[in-house]
């Protein structure tokens, strides 16, 4: 059963469900951590619906892609360690790739730069986030293993 | 252009909401009553769910601008219960989800399991509750 291959459609579903879910897990979190705090209602009127349109929909497609990578065919027969590994190393990539392009075009666009433009402030940023999406991607990738387990047990009786 | 653009936004949102408490509650009616269901068919739901609940996120974010975010009272009540509520139907639809992918890995044709009714159950409630919950932050 663990080494069975899976069609692609299956594949590209499943790349689907586990990115979408961890980008609106996390979006909505923000928004709940930011709204109890009380600093949603300056940041998010700030922030036009081009930039958001390009902040949401880029995480979105970047986090997709990610999980596509993260979840081979017969990913169930992958070890605890190895999975954790895999879904660290894709939460690390996206937030490497993402908040770079984020920066770059953050200093190009006619809108507040969102860090100071300098080598240090951006390279420092980034290693900050790049570590912070490793941690989210092991959280997510624990999360997603506790999710796979409860989805068999769910469909358990459809062999019976 | 403003009036068409939230128009637009607000019109994606509800459309949105009609399609994942309609269909949730009709795969779960449908698995109740009738018995087996195409794996197919749920699989292409769950395709169209995820794609519908991202885009629901997103121009929630613009209709929360629209009508003005809440700090206190009622509305900034009702605002944090919808998003507890967001973030609980997302970890059940990801079970959902994933048992549909499963059942698909093992080459099912059709799908009866009584858990899966329950999924489908728990998404058409956390979607109706999350309905009202809406109504309270756009209008008070």
């Amino acid at each position: 059963m663990a080494d069975r291959r899976d069609d692609p459609w299956t594949r590209h579903l499943r790349a689907l469900i586990v990115g979408t879910a961890t980008t609106v897990l996390l979006v909505v979190a923000t928004i709940l951590a930011s709204h109890l705090d009380g600093s949603l209602a300056d940041t998010l009127p700030a922030v036009g619906t081009a930039a958001a349109t390009f902040l949401f929909g880029y995480l979105w497609l970047l986090t997709i892609v990610a999980a596509g990578a993260a979840l081979p065919s017969g990913v169930d027969a992958l070890a605890p360690a190895t999975w954790l590994g895999r879904t660290a190393a894709s939460g690390a990539g996206v937030a490497l790739v993402y908040l770079t392009i984020v920066f770059v075009l953050g200093f190009v666009s006619p809108l507040p730069a969102p860090v100071a433009p300098g080598f240090r402030s951006v390279f420092g940023a980034v290693a900050v986030g790049t570590v912070a999406g490793a941690v989210l991607g092991i959280v997510a990738g624990a999360m997603f293993a506790l999710c796979r387990r409860a989805a068999t047990t769910a469909v358990r009786d459809t062999d019976m | 252009m403003a009036v068409t653009q939230y128009v637009a936004v607000r019109s994606i949102h509800v459309l949105g909401s009609g399609f994942v408490v309609g269909g949730s509650a009709v795969l779960w009616l449908a698995l109740r009553a009738q018995g087996p269901v195409s794996v197919r068919l749920l699989s292409w739901f769950e395709a169209g769910f995820w794609a519908v609940l991202g885009v629901m996120v997103f121009t929630g974010l613009g209709n929360l601008v629209g009508f003005g975010i809440p700090t206190t009272g009622v509305r900034a009540s009702a605002f944090s219960i919808k998003l507890a509520c967001i973030l609980l139907l997302a970890a059940v639809s990801a079970v959902r989800s994933l048992s549909i992918a499963e059942l698909r890995r093992r080459d099912r044709e059709t799908a009866t399991a009584r858990g899966l009714r329950w999924l489908y159950a728990a998404t058409t409630l956390l979607s109706a509750t999350i309905v009202p919950l809406a109504g309270v932050l756009a209008r008070g």
